[in-house]
């Protein structure tokens, strides 16, 4: 099929489309509900027209750049994923215009947040340090599903091929290795 | 902890709240009885909580990330185990590279959900158009018409008609007309420069004013209404930003055909 879009042939396209656009549209809708997006169904439609013509486009030549080094079913699942990303940047950038230009009824809301912006980079290094510092591989990767990616324990168990009774050794390691690590602490108690 | 006391893997557990209902009621009677696991399980929940707080989306790694496929590989569990362990490495450490990793194993799933056919039918129009949208462009003028289309509940209206803009003194005017049956309509303008402001007239296809028909503006700049078109039709002014700016309009009154008059105010060149 890619050769046929390669080739140009019009056919290949309805094809295509037929073939990928309930994975498409599902993905956008978890992609949604993931990134806390708020879209309403008409902007996942134009997120899932701007996915379909960046895949097609010009004979299909983002396909053609498929290494095949992980299945195809999830390198369209990361072309959504970059996609979704994308359009959220730009939200963000709008809102941050917002909140300086305009009047805006959720700002209290957004102030009361429990923590600085700074604070939070200030912690969020500390906390990075401490990881590479004082964590294996697989114990920082657990915390940052966990904690950072909003995995469930039964999740990470199931990705990383473990038990959850497994899990929560490593996990009560990696914490335990935390709080030891002075830096950490010490930037929590700063906050 | 004493002989008796819950592992600190149950003290995770507990903290997490992973456990069921009848662990957890032991855990909380054991807790309210013994200090050293109670200060634990407040130790353990601060430091929890810290993390949860630090985490909020940071897309920034050190370092140089395996290009291209290397994260949906592991994703998908393509790697083979030598590879797969390198690249635990690396994810040990780059919190940009296993967001990429958590996000792909979020987004698969079941292919449950459908796209409208109208929808398709839009990609394929931008595709047969080689990607040029714009419908109409008016010269000297910074503003572009990128797409004009309808939507309803199942089959596509026609693509609106536009009249050629009439450009004129510090502004400019668009009319668009179509029919068919449907109850939403989007169109798009795309603007190269913010400044402009634009006011709608709907009518119908005797040209009489559809009131009560809900609009909205989404742009860069910020979403406006949706609002309803007051007794004569009209909405706005709304400023337009520069970029991509879509109008929706939605309400019955647009089964029988509908005319959409913009008047744009303004150069469009200031920002």
């Amino acid at each position: 099929m890619i050769e046929r879009l390669r080739s140009g042939d019009p056919e290949a396209w309805t094809e295509f489309i037929a073939r990928y656009r309930r994975l498409i549209y599902s993905a956008i809708h978890r992609a949604n509900e993931r990134f806390g997006a708020g879209w309403d169904e008409i902007t996942m439609e134009e997120v899932f027209e701007d996915v379909l013509y960046k895949l097609l486009r010009h004979n299909g030549r983002a396909l053609a750049a498929w290494e095949g080094r992980c299945r195809f079913e999830t390198w369209v699942y990361r072309i959504v994923r970059n996609a979704c990303v994308d359009r959220l940047r730009k939200a963000s950038r709008r809102n941050a215009r917002e909140v300086t230009t305009e009047h805006d009824p959720d700002r209290g809301e957004r102030e009361a947040l429990p923590m600085e912006e700074g604070a939070r980079r200030d912690l969020r290094i500390s906390l990075e340090q401490a990881i590479s510092r004082s964590l294996d591989d697989r114990e920082a990767i657990a915390i940052r599903l966990i904690y950072f990616e909003g995995f469930t324990y039964r999740e990470v168990a199931e990705r990383l091929g473990t038990t959850i009774g497994a899990m929560s050794g490593v996990v009560y390691r990696a914490l335990k290795k935390l709080k030891a690590d002075g830096g950490l602490v010490a930037a929590g108690k700063r906050e | 902890m004493g002989s008796g006391c819950p592992t600190g893997e149950t003290l995770v557990l507990h903290v997490e709240g992973e456990l069921d209902e009848r662990e957890r009621d032991a855990i909380a009677r054991h807790l309210s009885e013994c200090p050293v696991c109670a200060g634990a399980v407040a130790s353990l929940t601060r430091l929890t909580g810290l993390l949860r707080r630090a985490s909020e989306r940071d897309r920034s790694g050190p370092g140089v990330c395996p290009r291209g496929e290397a994260a949906a590989a592991y994703a998908d569990g393509s790697l083979g185990p030598e590879e797969s362990r390198a690249f635990e490495h690396h994810l040990a450490g780059c919190q940009a590279c296993l967001a990429e990793v958590a996000d792909l194993w979020r987004l698969e799933g079941p292919q449950t959900i459908d796209v409208p056919e109208t929808v398709v039918g839009r990609v394929l129009e931008r595709l047969n158009a080689g990607g040029a949208r714009a419908a109409i462009r008016w010269a000297e003028r910074s503003l572009t018409l990128v797409t004009g289309f309808a939507d309803h509940l199942g089959e596509a209206l026609a693509t609106p008609e536009p009249v050629p803009a009439a450009a004129r003194a510090g502004g400019a005017e668009v009319n668009l007309r179509w029919s068919g049956e449907g109850t939403v309509c989007h169109l798009r303008l795309r603007v190269e420069a913010g400044g402009p402001t634009v006011t709608g007239l709907l009518t119908d296809a005797e040209g009489l004013p559809e009131r009560g028909l809900s609009v909205g503006l989404r742009s860069e700049a910020g979403d406006r209404g949706p609002e309803s078109t007051d007794a004569g039709g009209r909405f706005g002014p709304w400023t337009l930003a520069t970029g991509d700016n879509a109008i929706t309009l939605r309400g019955v009154g647009v089964e029988r055909g509908i005319e959409l008059l913009l008047a744009i105010e303004g150069d469009g060149n200031e920002d």
